[in-house]
């Protein structure tokens, strides 16, 4: 199978995030750029297990989880070291999505192999900006491996 | 002086009758005890401080001064022949402890004397008293002082969340609906926009300045002749376009964290190419060992700060009367006083307004020997 097959189906979108002004915000920012993706919005941890156990199950995994580090209930560090310790969807990329610029904040995330680390920019334009550079690295640039 | 006179005076300072006014003269009690701890003598300074009188206590046991009388610190056969000075916890007629500064010495007998030790006790209870609670006030600072840092830095990240919605959605407001808003609700919107942005500065600048001292140093040998020449071409841009003019004198290596004093001298010379007088700018820097501490000057030719503005600078935010022209959320100082006190030393300003300004800085001197 190519980049291009894979392409054909809608590159889906986990998101992880409690905060409905950014989901949004993602939203805005997916619109604008134009990759054909689809959007899975869970807004607290325990619902993020749920979702993610379920996609290991069915075999129908998530391409991309974008995860919020400060979420109600459970921490997104919490969500991220489960999934990443579970074999059947360890291997799903989770981009860690954090107001915080903390150094602790960043490396737990990387010590709980995040695949990434980004801070939401203050401004809208970067904001805008730095979802669509991290939608076209892991949709364009990357290959991943296959379900 | 005469010789007569110098009789006299000689003559005045043989009288036991002048040693006696002089002991009791004194502030401090002076007492003898021998062996057993019987009283032999008691100056008035002790009938101030322990509220017994000579009479009540010649004869009497040390023990009745003593805190814990099971102290054996009063033994003839304690003492060797050399002065004895300690602390110790004493108790007065009305049963308050007394904390005495004490020196003793063991004198043989003469005579109708025993062997007996001679003490003089100095009061201290009011001076530990106050040190304690000086100390407890240092500590209650430091604890508040860390408390609030804690909160600034908290508060200012959980600001950033919110802000951030507000600053986004109005530019996002502003991106897609401006053609739809009249005259006034454009600029509504620009005030909104114009607004968050200027907070959200502001919040990073706190953050910027909490960061500073929350971490121990990493104290190493810092040149401050290549931390000069370092600020002066990062400034390079501006010290051009300010046309201004930058000597420094040699400086000393000080023990202390590189970038942090970089960025000390880089806020310091700023401050001066911003507050600038009309005349091109001129700043100088010298540096003066005074004892075991370095002190560094930053003199500038600029219009000078006002003596209510001279504590007020170092403030995060509160900036000088003379800074509406100038950008910059005014945090430059507040960071270098953050990083100074961090590294044990002090920071400030003088100045005659119209003349210039000086900030100085001191550092201590851990490089003992290492001069110029």
């Amino acid at each position: 199978m190519n980049r291009d097959s894979v392409r054909k189906r809608p590159f889906e979108i986990l998101i992880v995030e409690d905060n409905p002004a950014d989901v949004r915000l993602v939203r805005e920012a997916l619109t604008e750029s134009g990759f054909n993706t689809q959007l899975t919005v869970v807004n607290d941890g325990a619902t993020a297990f749920e979702e993610i156990r379920k996609a290991g199950r069915s075999h129908h995994r998530p391409d991309l989880i974008l995860m919020d580090l400060h979420i109600d209930q459970t921490s997104g560090l919490d969500v991220l070291a489960e999934t990443k310790q579970d074999a059947g969807v360890g291997s799903i990329p989770i981009v860690m999505f954090s107001t915080s610029g903390e150094p602790e904040d960043i490396a737990a995330s990387y010590r709980e192999h995040a695949n990434a680390y980004v801070q939401k920019p203050m401004d809208l334009d970067d904001f805008l900006n730095a979802v669509s550079q991290i939608e076209s690295f892991w949709i364009a640039t990357v290959l991943l491996p296959e379900e | 002086m005469s010789a007569d006179r110098q009789r006299r005076e000689l003559q005045m300072f043989d009288g036991a009758g002048l040693c006696q006014d002089l002991l009791d003269l004194i502030h401090d009690a002076v007492l003898a005890f021998d062996s057993t701890g019987t009283i032999l003598y008691w100056n008035q300074g002790a009938e101030r401080i322990y509220g017994w009188s000579r009479d009540q206590m010649l004869g009497q046991s040390l023990s009745l001064i003593q805190w814990d009388t099971s102290d054996t610190e009063h033994t003839v056969t304690d003492h060797s022949d050399a002065i004895w000075a300690g602390e110790l916890h004493h108790r007065d007629r009305t049963g308050a402890l007394l904390i005495m500064e004490s020196r003793q010495i063991k004198r043989d007998g003469l005579g109708d004397i025993p062997d007996h030790i001679l003490s003089i006790n100095r009061n201290v209870t009011a001076t530990r008293a106050l040190q304690m609670q000086l100390k407890a006030h240092a500590l209650e600072l430091e604890r508040s002082n860390a408390e609030l840092e804690s909160f600034a830095r908290i508060a200012s990240h959980d600001l950033r969340e919110p802000l951030r919605m507000i600053g986004s959605y109005a530019k996002l407001l502003n991106r897609r609906y401006r053609d739809h808003l009249d005259e006034d609700g454009a600029e509504f919107l620009d005030y909104v926009v114009d607004g968050a942005e200027r907070m959200s500065t502001m919040i990073r600048d706190l953050l910027h300045v909490a960061r500073f001292g929350s971490e121990a140093i990493d104290l190493q040998p810092v040149n401050l002749n290549d931390v000069l020449a370092e600020v002066q071409s990062d400034l390079a841009l501006m010290i051009k376009d300010e046309k201004a003019s930058i000597s420094v004198s040699e400086l000393p290596t000080v023990d202390g964290d590189r970038s942090q004093l970089r960025r000390v001298f880089q806020n310091l010379i700023e401050n001066s190419l911003k507050y600038r007088g009309t005349a091109a700018p001129t700043i100088q820097i010298d540096a003066e060992r005074l004892l075991d501490i370095w002190k560094i000057e930053v003199r500038d030719n600029g219009p000078g700060i006002d003596g209510d503005d001279l504590n007020r600078i170092f403030v995060p935010f509160a900036r000088g009367r003379r800074s509406e022209k100038v950008r910059g959320t005014g945090t430059g100082l507040a960071v270098a006083r953050k990083i100074i006190h961090g590294h044990g030393g002090r920071i400030w300003a003088e100045s005659e307004p119209g003349h210039g300004a000086v900030f100085y800085v001191t550092l201590p001197d851990r490089r003992q020997g290492d001069r110029i």
